[in-house]
């Protein structure tokens, strides 16, 4: 069993998390090649996280930084318990709504207003609770009349902008979030921004991977720097994006 | 107590459920004009040819012999389908599994409810061909029926948990299981009677556990006699088991679903 989180205002746990990948040269996904390779096939591990150990408060905005590989969507997709870890546990209370990818759960086929009743299904919401929201989704989307045609007929923009609309209407205590914000035009990004400050006034709790790191110092009030596969800073936002930015040779724009 | 728990999850999800359900039956046919009809074109097919090879070439002597094939041609048509449908349900789910988070069991439990469904809406072609293409008619004992069907979908549930979960490292699994299934239908009795089956093979035949659920169709449906209630039990106490163990093994092999689909 999982220790137990005592502390009331901890919403996520993370305790000496350690999670490796297995890779083979060449993955053996038939019963041949795994008879055949059985000696050849060279498996490599590669440790993506080391020992990682973090709590969150509620109503905390944490960023995750660090360059590509360092293991932050790894630690993204922990918390949102698509994968687990090796070592380590990871205790989370409360309702989570993850935006690894959005739109992973459309139905291509269906409308734009059938998928939001599938996908938020899967936030654990059912026809009555979706019905309640589907107004504020369909306006904040800006589909207007195409919500009613296949989504398979969508530009990628209306995809991530109905799947962005769901995320933040399922009414989830935490969010997590990789990386969306660098899609969309600058109305919809500056939208999003101003719906994800309206959540966090509300006192949710966010955890989100982010490149920008203007909007991680005006957003977050934390930042989890991760290099390598190793927590290398836990600071407020402001002292970590000075100090990685300073690391990678950039130097503080502002 | 985790099974509770997980139950409770489960419970949380099913709306999850109720849309992939849905999702199932309805989007199988989406952009068909025959819609629902596909799925009694195909076993009427069979039916049309099974009866006439068997009649006319092989000579059975069994009255009624096509509304004979097709009370249990149906059910096996929905195992083979459930099966089918099952093994790859996980592995199809990959850009699912891969980004959201939800009990994995949701995807066998779909299958098989959205398989047990079909079935029923085909059993209503079984009740009209009873009414009108033949002198059987129905009788009271038909109401057994939602019984069999759950033991059959109990059994059909525990070889999805292992089926679908095994598919997803090793791919060959839905490739076996068209053999298999061919090999299995043979051995269950769907074109025959069981009791033509000789007695010293009789112990190694009723292994199978899908030689009573048939003979149980064929009771309530053919014969209109009650079907043996016993050999039913038999059969569901030792599914219930089976699913036990498959939910098990579905259990173990879930942890890692993500990172091989």
């Amino acid at each position: 069993m999982s220790k137990k989180i005592n502390n009331e205002d901890v919403v996520i746990k993370v305790d000496n998390v350690t999670k490796e990948f297995t890779y083979y040269e060449d993955k053996a996904y038939f019963l041949k090649e795994r008879l055949t390779n059985l000696k050849r096939t060279r498996k490599r591990k590669h440790v993506v996280l080391k020992d990682i150990s973090c709590d969150i408060k509620r109503g905390e905005t944490v960023a995750l930084i660090g360059i590509n590989g360092s293991g932050k969507s790894t630690l993204l997709k922990l918390l949102s318990k698509i994968i687990y870890p090796e070592k380590g546990t990871i205790d989370i209370r409360g309702k989570v709504s993850s935006l690894l990818e959005l739109g992973a759960g459309f139905n291509t086929d269906f409308t734009g207003r059938e998928n939001i009743y599938f996908n938020a299904s899967i936030y654990g919401l059912g026809k009555k609770d979706v019905d309640k929201v589907l107004d504020t989704i369909i306006e904040f989307s800006e589909l207007g009349e195409f919500i009613d045609t296949p989504v398979r007929t969508y530009s990628s923009g209306m995809y991530m902008r109905l799947a962005f609309s769901i995320a933040v209407n399922v009414e989830a205590e935490i969010l997590l979030i990789d990386e969306i914000l660098a899609v969309g035009d600058a109305h919809f990004q500056d939208k999003c921004l101003k719906k994800m400050q309206e959540l966090k006034a509300k006192g949710k709790t966010m955890v989100f991977v982010s490149h920008g790191m203007g909007t991680v110092k005006e957003f977050c009030d934390r930042a989890l720097w991760i290099s390598n596969g190793e927590l290398r800073m836990d600071d407020t936002s402001e002292n970590v994006v000075k100090a990685y930015l300073k690391d990678q040779g950039l130097e503080d724009a502002n | 107590m985790k099974l509770i728990e997980k139950f409770k999850e489960i419970y949380k999800y099913r709306h999850m459920l109720y849309t992939l359900v849905k999702q199932d039956i309805r989007g199988k046919y989406k952009g068909s004009f025959l819609g629902f009809l596909w799925t009694l074109l195909n076993p009427l097919l069979l039916l049309l040819v099974y009866s006439t090879v068997f009649q006319l070439v092989f000579k059975i002597n069994i009255p009624n012999y096509p509304i004979y094939l097709f009370i249990a041609l149906m059910p096996w048509n929905y195992f083979a389908n459930t099966i089918a449908m099952g093994t790859a349900c996980v592995s199809n789910g990959g850009a699912l599994l891969k980004k959201v988070y939800f009990p994995r069991e949701v995807l066998p439990l779909a299958t098989v409810i959205s398989n047990t469904i079909n079935y029923f809406f085909s059993a209503v072609i079984i009740f009209i061909a009873l009414i009108f293409f033949s002198d059987i008619g129905i009788s009271w004992v038909a109401l057994w029926l939602p019984v069999i069907v759950f033991v059959q979908a109990i059994f059909s549930l525990g070889c999805v948990f292992i089926l679908s979960a095994i598919n997803v490292y090793v791919r060959d699994v839905q490739y076996m299981m068209n053999p298999i299934m061919m090999v299995w239908m043979y051995a269950t009795p769907i074109l025959y009677k069981s009791d033509m089956v000789p007695e010293k093979y009789r112990s190694i035949y009723d292994l199978n556990p899908m030689v009573q659920i048939m003979d149980g169709y064929r009771s309530i449906l053919y014969d209109k006699t009650m079907p043996n209630l016993m050999s039913l039990l038999y059969i569901f106490v030792g599914s219930m088991v089976f699913l036990w163990i498959a939910y098990l093994i579905f259990e173990k092999l879930q942890r890692r679903f993500a990172e091989e689909v």
